[in-house]
């Protein structure tokens, strides 16, 4: 039927309208996050050493992504503010770095869930690969939006192979 | 489905259902196979070409209410939502904007727009009865179902504007009402179409195992013949998609978009293929076009 | 040995209290045109129904039926489908497939015929009957007619021997009839395929029949030549209703002539009345023109102008329509023409782009749909049974009552008043057309509408059935009520409208009283009218010429 099918263009046209605004508004609200004004300290590592020895399940394309000594970021202190989560921190320091990094709201945990630093992400060497993190030797088994940073803390981001075992975090444990 | 989608009477709608067949699931697979923007755009414009050929002004409408909206939200959408890739634009709450995701976008752009527009092509060339011929071949009785199937729909829709009427002119209609009554009164024609169908069936029975239905062997009419054109057209096509399977093997359209930018456009070997691809593709509407001048120069001749 | 022969076949169906035949005894040779008449429910379809095995209804039969000496029921299915074709009334829900050319190949799919043998067949069918320029339509876009034709060359591409037809034109208009008549006669003497059709349209069968065949409640009362068949009104009057004018007009007036000169065509019928008056000229005087007492229309439509979309065609005009208080107003005219978007728009279910129409003085567009439809105006549109969805004729008239409140004794005044009581538990799609007819208007008449329009109200009922409808109509405007009937049925126009709208040309070209209307006509009028051209001015009905004859004598 004709006419249906000009209701469905229509349809199609007002929707596209109405998304492009909400882009509009959501690149207007993209303000950069602040710079810390520093009197806290913590240091942050980001590292993925464990790949070099899983060089055979790197997806081949990610081999120009992964550093030589599979650093991303050598250990370093950085300023945060009170009240500033893990995930608060890193945004800041890799977007400050130019380390390219993608994190999603994970509603179930009601945190963020990184996916990938430095363009690599979770699966790109093997089933079990991904990011993890640690705070003072600890891995938390939570969401890093969740973890509240405290003075002199040592924060560690680091890519598993094999769902956390060769980092000293075995999930669930 | 209707020969009536065309705006000019096709030559490409005159070849054998099974070469044409061929020929669209080459075209309509492809672009989801190769994400190679190049080849991309090949098709596309092919498509483009195509379908005004064979819809004239109706398309210009299509493509600019339909086709190019869907394909700016996919380009739009894409980089919004994937954010990998080394290039960072800029970013977008927490997270980055890559060169990789908006290329990523745009050559999936042009694979939707691809796609649709060759959907259109075949839409306006394959008619319920080529459908039917090709399902006849395989299983007679199915053909028959798609072919009742075909006339059932527009007719209950015919029935219901009626059978509406017909409540209206008795006084039991509602034009206006709130929901719920014209919730009531929808019912009440669906209902009413549904008995009649359920009726009317018995006569439609009857008429079938009237003229033998339920008989086996069933075989399936057609009036389609094979040429010499339809086989040209059919090796072809084939030609062009042995050749895709040998350049996806040799990476000869090899395109990487994450985590970096990577794409062979340059080699001869790519030349070659995408030379290839683009006469494939340009094929129908080349058709449509030699027929077209043909047909001038012999009426000149007159 | 008869091609066909019937002994003694009765039969009955379950839980019937009488038979639907009984004792029929009939032998038909190869190559005869056979119609079979006579009222609804008189067993001529069950007749039909027992020489095609398939479609055989169950119930209790006795005697036999033997097709080319064997028992018709041995038949296998394929040799059935191939050598018994049947057609059957509802060309719409007859068709079974999308295309044209599907249609055609649908019965010699089922034979499994190769696709090469199927060409030849299908284009040799297509010529025949005229229909290859229509192969690659869709079967929706063809008119009734047409698709009832495309039925009739479908079963005969199977190449049958004998063909059954029921009831086959019952939904067509006149002319789609007699391009139908001619289409069967020529399959009976280019093919001399055996022919077989029950029909109420008597007239335009007569001439080409070999044989006629009446029935009355499940027995055969004649059979006979169709010249012979003027003795049945001799044996009862009744019979007028279903043969010729021409026959008519013979039966009563013959004197001492053989039965066997009886005139079938208008042609002969003008002979036989010349003849008959010896060259001397008759007139009926007209009648004096109404005056026009100064009733306020119902109903007035002025200048209306309607298409149906932006850049179609305009079917109205600038029409002017005027119903007048409890008259009975015929709409007649050609096939397409328009009379039924006449119909539309005059009722209001359709709005003119320009002109108006008013009801009782105000326009209609202004009285709010609850108020118009139902109270004021009752619409009946073609196919009755559309607008039904319970179970039996009496849940309907209470649906009815309850949406417009009314009490249990105006249901039971209008049960009265239409003749429904035998019917009223019995299923609409389970009654006769004429039968649904009479409940549809029944369900219309509750809330007390001024006025009625009734499209096509006659279609497909036998003559018997029309005389009761035509006196029914007469009591709807004894009491009050406007009548506009859009129809086909010239001959029921001329007998019972008061006044005729002949519709042509987007608009009413002619209106009067149907004398005045039809009666100078030569081609738009009755049988009888045409009969006594030359002969006799203002003729209407037979009637109207034995009476004068019979003055005469």
């Amino acid at each position: 039927m004709k006419p249906f099918f000009n209701i469905t263009i229509k349809v199609f046209v007002r929707a596209g309208a109405l998304l492009l605004a909400c882009l509009l508004l959501v690149f207007a609200a993209c303000a950069a996050p602040k710079p810390a004004e520093g009197k806290l300290r913590c240091t942050l590592e980001i590292e993925c050493k464990t790949i070099l020895d899983n060089m055979d399940d790197l997806n081949a394309d990610k081999l120009e992504v992964l550093p030589e000594d599979g650093v991303l970021l050598k250990k370093c202190t950085v300023y945060f503010d009170e009240g500033d989560s893990v995930y608060d921190m890193l945004v800041r320091e890799t977007r400050a770095r130019g380390i390219h990094m993608e994190a999603s709201y994970t509603p179930v945990y009601e945190s963020a869930y990184i996916e990938g630093i430095g363009n690599l992400y979770e699966f790109d060497c093997g089933e079990g690969s991904g990011w993890m993190y640690s705070v003072n030797g600890e891995f938390p088994n939570y969401g890093t939006s969740k973890y509240e940073l405290h003075d002199g803390d040592e924060v560690a981001f680091r890519y598993t192979c094999d769902f956390g075992a060769d980092v000293g975090g075995l999930m669930g444990s | 489905m209707k020969d009536t989608e065309l705006n000019n009477r096709s030559a490409f709608s005159a070849v054998h259902p099974v070469a044409a067949l061929l020929f669209f699931a080459f075209a309509l697979v492809m672009p989801m196979l190769l994400l190679h923007p190049v080849l991309l755009g090949i098709s596309f414009a092919a498509a483009v070409v195509w379908s005004f050929l064979l819809r004239g002004k109706k398309q210009l409408g299509f493509l600019l209410k339909f086709v190019l909206p869907v394909m700016l939200l996919s380009a739009l959408l894409n980089p919004v939502f994937n954010h990998a890739g080394v290039t960072v634009l800029f970013y977008l709450r927490y997270n980055p904007v890559t060169l990789e995701a908006v290329l990523y976008g745009l050559a999936s752009a042009l694979m939707l727009g691809a796609v649709i527009t060759w959907f259109t092509c075949f839409n306006a060339i394959f008619t319920s009865d080529k459908l039917i011929y090709l399902t006849g071949r395989l299983m007679p009785s199915l053909a028959l179902v798609i072919s009742m199937a075909l006339r059932f729909v527009p007719l209950f829709t015919r029935q219901a504007k009626r059978i509406a009427l017909a409540r209206r002119g008795a006084g039991m209609g509602t034009t206006g009402g709130n929901v719920i009554e014209r919730a009531k009164n929808g019912l009440s024609i669906l209902s009413a179409l549904i008995t009649w169908s359920l009726e009317s069936s018995v006569t439609t029975a009857d008429s079938m195992r009237a003229r033998g239905y339920g008989l086996h062997p069933r075989t399936s009419f057609s009036n389609y013949r094979f040429d010499g054109r339809d086989a040209a057209i059919l090796l072809f096509t084939a030609l062009g998609a042995g050749c895709s399977g040998l350049a996806a093997g040799f990476g000869a359209a090899s395109v990487r978009f994450f985590p970096s930018y990577k794409i062979n456009a340059c080699s001869p070997l790519f030349i070659l293929y995408a030379v290839l691809y683009a006469a494939v593709l340009l094929l129908p509407a080349a058709l449509e076009l030699y027929e077209a001048h043909k047909w001038h120069s012999s009426i000149s001749k007159i | 040995m008869a091609f066909i022969d019937i002994k003694d076949l009765s039969f009955t169906y379950p839980e019937a209290k009488s038979p639907a035949l009984s004792h029929v005894d009939l032998s038909i040779g190869e190559g005869e045109f056979v119609l079979v008449a006579g009222p609804s429910g008189c067993g001529k379809s069950t007749l039909l129904k027992h020489l095609k095995p398939s479609l055989a209804p169950f119930g209790t039969v006795s005697g036999s039926v033997k097709f080319m000496g064997r028992p018709v029921d041995e038949l296998d299915l394929r040799r059935e489908s191939r050598e018994i074709g049947f057609v059957m009334q509802d060309p719409e829900m007859q068709i079974v497939t999308d295309k044209v050319w599907h249609e055609l190949a649908f019965g010699l799919e089922s034979l499994g015929t190769g696709v090469t043998e199927m060409r030849v067949r299908i284009a040799e069918t297509a010529n025949f009957f005229g229909i290859g320029k229509w192969m690659e339509s869709d079967c929706a876009s063809l008119s009734g007619g047409q698709k009832q034709l495309l039925l009739l060359a479908a079963v005969t591409a199977m190449q049958p021997r004998l063909l059954l037809l029921d009831e086959p034109t019952s939904q067509l208009d006149p002319v789609a009839a007699s391009e139908f008549f001619d289409t069967l006669r020529r399959i009976n003497q280019e093919l001399g395929t055996t022919v077989i059709v029950t029909e109420h349209r008597t007239e335009g069968l007569f001439p080409i029949a070999d044989r006629v065949v009446f029935m009355r409640e499940g027995g055969v009362v004649f059979s006979g030549t169709p010249r012979e068949a003027a003795s049945l009104i001799e044996k009862d009057p009744s019979f007028t209703a279903v043969l010729p004018a021409a026959m008519t007009v013979f039966a009563k007036t013959r004197g001492q002539e053989p039965l066997s000169s009886s005139p079938l065509t208008v042609r002969e019928g003008m002979q036989y009345l010349k003849a008959r008056l010896g060259g001397e000229r008759l007139s009926i005087p007209s009648p004096a023109p109404q005056k026009h007492e100064k009733k306020q229309p119902v109903i007035a439509m002025r200048g209306a102008w309607f298409r149906y979309s932006k850049n179609g065609a305009d079917i109205l005009k600038g029409t002017d329509l005027d119903v007048l208080p409890g008259e009975l107003l015929a709409v007649i005219g050609g096939n397409g023409e328009g009379k039924t978007t006449a119909l539309m728009a005059a009722s209001g279910m359709y709005k003119p782009y320009r002109g108006k129409v008013l009801l009782n003085g105000k326009p209609i567009s202004s009285v709010p749909e609850g108020e118009r439809y139902g109270k004021t105006i009752g619409v009946l549109l073609q196919n009755p049974l559309l607008g039904f969805t319970r179970d039996s004729i009496r849940e309907e008239l209470e649906a009815v009552r309850k949406r417009f409140r009314l009490s249990e004794e105006r249901v039971a005044e209008v049960v009265e008043l239409m003749e429904l009581s035998p019917i009223l538990d019995s299923n609409p799609y389970d009654v006769s057309g004429g039968e649904v007819q009479r409940a549809a208007i029944a369900k219309l008449l509750l809330p007390s509408p001024s006025v009625l329009f009734l499209d096509e109200a006659t279609k497909g009922m036998d003559a018997f059935f029309k005389l009761r409808f035509g006196a029914l109509l007469r009591k709807l405007t004894a009491l009050g009520t406007a009548i506009v009937l859009v129809s086909h049925d010239i001959e029921f126009c001329a007998e019972y409208a008061d006044r005729v709208a002949m519709f042509a040309l987007g608009g009413v070209i002619a209106e009067g009283s149907p004398r005045t209307v039809l009666g100078g006509n030569s081609f738009y009028t009755t049988a009888a009218a045409r009969i006594a051209r030359g002969s006799i001015e203002n003729v209407l009905t037979a009637e109207d010429i034995v009476s004068l004859i019979e003055k005469k004598a």
